[in-house]
């Protein structure tokens, strides 16, 4: 989806990451098919949103990014550096550079440990500064920019809200000063009132330090909202990848069309014919033959059973994997 | 049965009448949780109770079957239905009338069926319950039927089977079978969809959507979209108080409390210009034990006045069927 | 199921495997030669020669092995130094009256324990629940040798209710009054082994009772018209069992320690008190064979808990006992 001329950001090639989830001893390997296959490009300062239901390989997808599973293939360049084939030193200097916020940072913070503390650790670990007074001033300088009073460096997380902890979590990414943010359904588990506050945080956050995001989330409006191109996934597979408005114009696998449809929106006037999909998500375990969603698409001819279709260009930057979609 | 005063007209099929409820904390105290809740379920209609976390709404569900924990407390008010008020039965008539005249769906369908009774069973004893006269034979068949109803394949295969053998999405509909199993008046369902996939969501929603009409609905959820889909009437709740009432195309389009407007233009939208910003409320919602004194949302809100710190604000009608709780309306400025 | 009982059936084999070789190799790691470990030195040198060829001692340990679990599936396991009779014979005299006493132990474990914890559970932090906890602790914390020494005094001495020993007042006498002997003489070794059991009993069935009573599908049970003591007995008893069973079934091997103490106390002819003769006596090869009989029936006794489990839990039953 990247022009030639410009080398991307972030960019990945067939990223393929399988789970031997087999527990017996003497039975033969089960593979969860988690990733498969996966190529996108992210420019400098974009936003690339990955949207999917669950079990589609989504934070897999995004741990293999940040170089935190070993993919079974695939490559990931950052900066035009391959990630996998990398000097240990170097691997420092890009793991700085690339940071990773959860749904609920609370599960990553120590109970016993001070906010400050937590925020600082990873400042320490990766030598970005030293001496007390200096890391002290750079919590507090990024607790507000998070949106907290710089006196909560003192309190444990237990006496934080979800939208709070959320600040926390993003607040310990930015410390080592990141270029890149991987966000894996930072706002699930929020309210709407509160998800609009972080949204709003991470729109500022970009624009004020020129990050680049991957945003990861099961919800197609906050996804919208927050990318500048969108990546649909199925069962591990990526379907579709356009420009935002691109796919919101001219969705061409008929799972981001149902997708879509399938999202009730609060305005009575859309009286769009809501496509309802039949039967469940299939196992990772076993994905179906032929192309995955083909169990259950509502558009699948005999082929689709049979043949896998391969990732093709139906426009500028719109890429589909549908033997039949629309372009 | 008492006659109570404010009573709505007799298509009201289970009214709120300024109910009130608590709970009991560490050291005994009643720490107010909903505070005079007054509203009602038409017959045949589906109201849905929107509102974040923690505003009360599954325990305003909940109150209507009485099935609240020990902790919690009635503090005052009325639940009717029909002419009955629900708070002077006893425990024994209580049974009789949940999951027969009103029956609940919950939230999450992973652990709301008990995992070593079959599917079958779990729905054949709603009706063993209310319809005595059933033979096993066919509650069995009526069994079978009500999973086919819900859109369960081969239904009289999966009737023997267990909750384990069952996604989400059709544990969901499981549940469904089993609520509607005796034809309620009303049917309660708190948060139906939301641990599920928006697809798996999409089937149980247009589930609901066709089940619609034999009963009334009270649809308690944090997402607008679904009530837009499903509701006709709806409350907003925030902070155990109903801020707003009114009809759909009125929340939707007109709403006047600035919680309910703010809710609204937080929500990022699948249509129309992508703003860089959404609206965003200020602060949070506080929990139960630090509810703020006036108007619980004034802390948040961009149009607080004096009086909204001190006193709560009247729900104040501002046409049939649309009523607000917010001082803007309620004659105090004039 | 059939597959799960297979795979529980294997696992009890292997189990039941290593303990033989466990037990095999102790007596040939043991610093002191082997052989006078296995053939009585008493014996004459003919003999000990005799027996030494029987157990292949002169062979390779491999070799010895395979002779040993021969004679194993034949039911040889040697002679007892102190009473010369085949140890197989010893200990079938002695299994019956274990037997009985943890029987009867388990089955009042279980039949007062079970509903006493559930009651507690559903009446929790009322004045009955608090009782029986006081009881639970006091009764786990308790020293079985401690507690059976009391018993003795009491009942034994100064009441003079009941025998202080054995299983039954020799001569053995026949019928009914031979019943009714044994009786009295069970009384108290079957006391203090259950005031320890049915108190994990207890302990458990309350605990997962509270636990269970807390889920989801009992507010559902409740939410369809059913009263407390429906919900009660058909969703949450069963559910609540999956743990107290399978506790049962480990509380088995636990059972064994406190048997040897309690049998030796009460002189009750069982193989507790037979292990603790043996020690005295140094009889190895009766030693060997008591141990390798306990370990196969702490194995049983687990392999049947599973199958219990399996019976109430279609989690289990159903998908092989992945789940
Ligand atoms: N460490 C692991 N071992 C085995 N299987 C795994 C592991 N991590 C993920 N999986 C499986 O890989 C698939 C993809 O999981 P992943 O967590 O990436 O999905 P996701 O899209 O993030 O889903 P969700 O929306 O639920 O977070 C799932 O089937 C999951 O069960
Ligand atoms: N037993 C209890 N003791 C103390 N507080 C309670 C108790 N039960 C509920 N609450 C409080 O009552 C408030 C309302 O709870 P309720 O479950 O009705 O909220 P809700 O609107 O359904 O929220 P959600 O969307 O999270 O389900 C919450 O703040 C909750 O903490
Ligand atoms: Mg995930
Ligand atoms: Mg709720």
């Amino acid at each position: 989806m990247s022009t030639k001329q410009e080398q991307p950001f972030l960019e990945a090639k067939g990223l393929t990451k399988h789970f031997n989830v087999s527990h017996k001893l003497f039975s033969k390997p089960v593979w969860i098919h988690a990733v498969d296959d996966v190529s996108f490009a992210v420019q400098r300062g974009e936003t690339l949103g990955i949207v999917g239901e669950s079990g589609s390989g989504k934070s897999t997808l995004a741990r293999l990014l940040l170089n935190l599973i070993e993919p079974n293939a695939g490559s990931v360049r950052f900066k035009g550096v391959d990630l996998f084939s990398m000097t240990k030193s170097k691997e420092s200097t890009f793991r700085r550079e690339m940071q990773m916020v959860f749904q609920d940072p609370y599960a990553s913070l120590n109970p016993r440990i001070k906010i400050g503390e937590a925020i600082a650790e990873p400042i320490r670990a990766n030598r970005v500064m030293d001496g007390k007074s200096r890391i002290e001033a750079r919590v507090a300088e990024l607790l507000e920019m998070v949106g907290l009073s710089a006196d909560v460096a003192h309190s444990y997380p237990h006496e934080f809200s979800g939208g709070q902890r959320q600040r926390i979590g993003i607040a310990r990414a930015l410390g080592v000063s990141p270029e890149f943010l991987v966000c894996d359904e930072v706002v699930s588990a929020l309210d709407v009132s509160i998800q609009s506050q972080i949204l709003n945080l991470f729109a500022e956050l970009k624009e004020k330090l020129g990050l680049t995001y991957i945003f990861i989330s099961h919800d197609f409006s906050v996804i919208r909202h927050v990318s500048d191109h969108i990546l649909v996934m199925y069962l591990g597979e990526a379907v579709e990848i356009a420009p935002v408005d691109e796919l919101f114009q001219n969705p061409a696998h008929p799972y981001t069309r149902a997708l879509i449809s399938a999202i009730p929106e609060p305005d009575l006037d859309v009286a769009s014919e809501k496509i309802i999909l039949e039967g469940d998500i299939p196992s990772a375990e076993a994905p179906p033959r032929g192309c995955r969603f083909s169990t259950r698409c509502y558009m699948a001819r005999e082929e689709c059973g049979i043949r896998h279709a391969e990732m093709a260009s139906i426009g500028e930057n719109h890429l589909v994997r549908c033997s039949f979609a629309l372009g | 049965m008492r006659e109570v005063q404010g009573r709505q007209a007799p298509d009201d099929i289970l009214i709120f009448d300024n109910y009130s409820a608590g709970y009991l904390d560490d050291d005994g105290h009643i720490i107010n949780l909903l505070d005079s809740l007054s509203f009602s379920v038409k017959e045949g209609r589906a109201l849905g109770i929107v509102g974040e976390s923690g505003c009360g709404k599954s325990i305003t569900g909940l109150s209507a079957i009485r099935l609240l924990s020990k902790q919690l407390v009635v503090q005052g008010g009325a639940i009717f239905l029909g002419n009955e008020n629900l708070l002077e039965k006893t425990e024994r008539e209580m049974q009789d009338i949940r999951g027969g005249k009103i029956a609940m769906i919950f939230q999450e369908p992973m652990t709301s069926l008990n995992p070593v009774l079959s599917v079958g069973f779990q729905i054949e004893e709603v009706l063993a319950r209310h319809r005595p006269e059933l033979s096993p034979d066919d509650r069995r068949s009526s069994a079978i039927e009500l999973l086919r109803e819900v859109g369960i394949s081969a239904p009289e295969k999966r009737v023997e089977d267990y909750p384990h053998q069952f996604s989400g999405g059709m544990r969901q509909r499981v549940m469904i079978a089993m609520a509607i199993a005796c034809h309620p008046l009303l049917l309660i369902a708190d948060e139906p969809t939301t641990a599920l996939d928006v697809t798996i969501q999409a089937q149980v929603l247009a589930l609901m959507k066709r089940l619609k009409g034999r009963g009334s609905l009270m649809l308690i959820t944090h997402n607008l979209g679904i009530i837009a889909d499903l509701c006709e009437e709806v409350l907003v709740m925030y902070a155990g108080r109903i801020v707003e009432k009114a009809d759909v195309e009125t929340i939707l389009k007109k709403p006047i409390h600035p919680y309910t407007q703010g809710l609204i233009a937080s929500i990022p939208t699948l249509r129309g210009e992508r703003q860089k910003f959404l609206y965003s409320i200020p602060g949070m919602v506080p929990a139960a034990k630090n509810f703020p004194s006036g108007c619980r949302f004034h802390p948040r809100c961009d149009r607080c006045m004096d009086l909204c710190r001190v006193e709560a604000p009247p729900l104040t009608k501002i046409r049939d069927g649309h009523s607000v709780r917010c001082h803007l309306y309620s004659g105090a400025l004039s | 199921m059939a597959e799960y009982i297979f795979r529980r059936l294997m696992k009890s084999l292997l189990t039941v495997f290593i303990s033989i070789m466990l037990t095999f190799l102790i007596i040939r790691l043991m610093p002191a030669d082997p052989v006078s470990l296995m053939v009585d030195p008493k014996l004459s040198p003919e003999v000990q020669e005799q027996m030494r060829k029987n157990f292949g001692l002169d062979k390779p340990i491999y070799t010895q092995f395979g002779i040993y679990l021969l004679n194993l599936l034949k039911g040889d396991l040697g002679y007892s130094f102190k009473t010369r009779e085949p140890v197989i014979t010893v200990l079938m005299q002695r299994l019956p009256w274990t037997i009985l006493l943890m029987f009867t132990t388990l089955i009042m474990s279980l039949a007062i324990g079970l509903p006493v914890g559930i009651t507690a559970a559903k009446r929790r932090n009322k004045l009955f629940d608090r009782v029986v906890n006081v009881l639970i602790t006091l009764a786990i914390s308790i020293f079985i040798p401690f507690i059976s020494f009391a018993f003795l005094y009491l009942f034994g001495y100064r009441l003079g209710l009941l025998p202080t020993g054995g299983a039954y007042t020799p001569p053995p006498t026949q019928g009914f009054a031979y019943v009714l002997d044994v009786a009295r003489h069970s009384v108290l070794p079957t006391i203090t082994l259950f005031l320890g059991n049915s108190a994990t009993v207890i302990l458990y069935s309350r605990n997962s009772m509270i636990d269970v009573l807390k889920e989801d599908y009992i507010r559902t049970a409740f939410a369809k018209g059913w009263d407390d003591r429906y919900v009660t007995r058909k969703h949450a008893l069963k559910n609540a069992l999956i743990p107290t069973v399978t506790v049962t079934g480990l509380m088995i091997g636990s059972m064994m320690g406190g048997a040897i103490m309690t049998e030796t106390i009460y002189a009750w002819p069982g193989v507790g008190r037979l292990i603790y003769d043996s020690v005295n006596a140094m009889d190895y090869p009766v030693l060997q064979g008591a141990f390798l009989m306990l370990s196969i029936t702490v194995v049983a006794m687990n392999f049947i808990t599973d199958l219990v489990v399996a019976k109430i839990d279609p989690r289990i039953r159903l998908s092989g006992g992945r789940a």
